[in-house]
């Protein structure tokens, strides 16, 4: 099945629901907890790396055809912003467009995440998520003592397991991911729906135009 | 980057209801040249396309049990487009550098049926529509007593223009993040206006011109007083162009222009 990971990429980087770094065991031989940093967009859930090493070691070094040296002062908000923006152009864009389009690149005295609020401010922003969950006809379950697993209706024994560091951050993740799919949303559009229309006796959707849309009726065929 | 593909995959076959299925061409897609672009010949494959929620699923033919492929809507944008093929539309991202996909439909309906269908796709979409009724239900809930106190005094609405019933709490939940666009601009407009969106220019025109009906009274009354030996006549309407000078007061140091009732 092809995909367009750009598209995964660029949402990854919108405004999380939900983001945090917790542990995350991936369903494969032999795989061990790592800390991730989990970042839930819309009904996609992404993670990245955290580790300061693995970071490290994952940043490319700088392209000699784009090198020019540059300071940033950090008491200068206006340069933070400058670096900030370059940072999140260089990873969205093509190598070889890098050059074109930035007269200047960055000398790296300073690790880049220190110019961020966190390193998971960081991390969310910079780095390529190392993968995504699509959250549709999943089942989000509870797991001793204070972690979760999801796992997903055609091979339920497959489970990708997550460790919280409190029982309380545990259920808001289970809440957040439950709340997550576009079927609950539909069904929930279609409950407060109803409960309107036997209310008031008038469909609420038709103010937008929109009740006889396949998507919002009960049995779409 | 990783994806659950299998699971997608699944999900794109499963029993959920489909938003929207329907063959459309393939007329171009974001990425390196692909073996199926449209080079010397100039077609393009017809596929079967399967909207689900934010995702749109292809397959080779109807029947397909495995997906050709999967575009991910979230934050894409949906217009018609110059192309070859009638009937054309692409799908566009804002990310830079990101190239659009280019689809035809069979006709122009089934192309529309498409445009709009795709334009409200999005899981962002759905989430306001979902917060606006939940919010809606509540206030209703809450009763009628609580929407008063809590709304600013209004004068009610006239049912006999046929608008709406205003202040359903709206209101006061409107700085809380994007709103869905149609309904709020208009309640927006409905909140400054005291007969609703709908009143008759008539009404509109009464509302507005109380200030200046009682300015021009005051200035009327002022001027008869001072100035008591200028016609009367000039305190009712239709009194200009009575032939008096516009430079007839001009020795007090101000040119005064006759008042156009």
């Amino acid at each position: 099945m092809r995909y367009n990971e750009k598209e995964l990429q660029a949402l990854s980087r919108q405004p999380a629901e939900k983001a945090a770094e917790i542990g995350m065991r991936v369903p494969k031989k032999g795989s061990v907890v790592k800390r991730r940093l989990v970042k839930l967009v819309v009904n996609f859930l992404f993670y990245f790396r955290t580790d300061e090493a693995e970071m490290l070691h994952l940043e490319q070094p700088p392209r000699q055809h784009c090198m020019i040296e540059r300071t940033v002062d950090l008491e200068d908000d206006q340069e933070v912003f400058y670096f900030k923006s370059l940072i999140l152009l260089m990873s969205q864009l093509e190598p070889e467009r890098v050059s074109d389009q930035l007269p200047v690149t960055w000398t790296r005295s300073e690790p880049s995440w220190n110019l961020f609020e966190s390193q998971t401010q960081y991390s969310s922003l910079c780095l390529q998520p190392i993968g995504a969950l699509l959250l549709e006809h999943c089942r989000i379950a509870k797991e001793e003592p204070s972690g979760f697993s999801i796992s997903f209706t055609e091979e339920p024994d497959r489970k990708y397991y997550f460790e919280c560091s409190s029982e309380e951050q545990c259920q808001e993740w289970i809440d957040a991911l439950r709340r997550a799919s576009y079927e609950f949303m539909r069904r929930s559009l279609i409950f407060y729906r109803n409960e309107i229309q036997k209310m008031t006796g008038k469909d609420p959707l038709e103010q937008y135009g929109i009740s006889e849309e396949a998507r919002f009726q009960l049995n779409p065929h | 980057m990783k994806l659950n593909e299998p699971s997608v995959a699944h999900y794109a076959v499963s029993g959920s209801p489909a938003d929207h299925e329907g063959f459309l061409r393939r007329c171009s897609s974001p990425g390196p040249r692909q073996p199926s672009a449209p080079s010397a010949s100039g077609s393009c494959p017809r596929c079967w396309f399967v909207l689900k929620g934010n995702l749109l699923f292809y397959f080779e033919g109807r029947e397909s049990r495995a997906p050709l492929g999967l575009i991910v809507l979230e934050g894409s944008t949906v217009e018609l487009c110059e192309a070859p093929q009638e009937f054309a539309f692409a799908i566009r991202f804002a990310s830079p550098g990101a190239r659009p996909y280019v689809l035809a439909a069979e006709d122009q309906q089934d192309q529309e049926a498409w445009l709009k269908v795709l334009s409200r796709a999005s899981f962002s979409y759905m989430r306001l529509l979902v917060h606006e009724l939940e919010g809606q239900l509540r206030e209703m809930q809450l009763g009628p007593a609580s929407r008063a106190a809590r709304s600013p005094p209004r004068p009610p609405p006239e049912p006999e223009d046929g608008c709406p019933p205003l202040g359903d709490g709206l209101a006061e939940r409107d700085e809380g993040g994007p709103r869905l666009p149609a309904p709020s601009t208009r309640r927006r407009l409905a909140d400054s206006y005291p007969w609703g969106p709908t009143s008759c220019f008539s009404k509109l025109h009464g509302w507005y011109g109380q200030e200046i009906t009682g300015l021009r009274r005051e200035w009327l009354q002022a001027r008869a007083a001072a100035f008591p030996w200028l016609p009367q006549r000039a305190n009712q309407r239709g009194c200009c162009g009575r032939g008096i000078p516009l430079g007839v007061l001009a020795g007090s140091g101000t040119l005064w222009i006759w008042p156009f009732d």
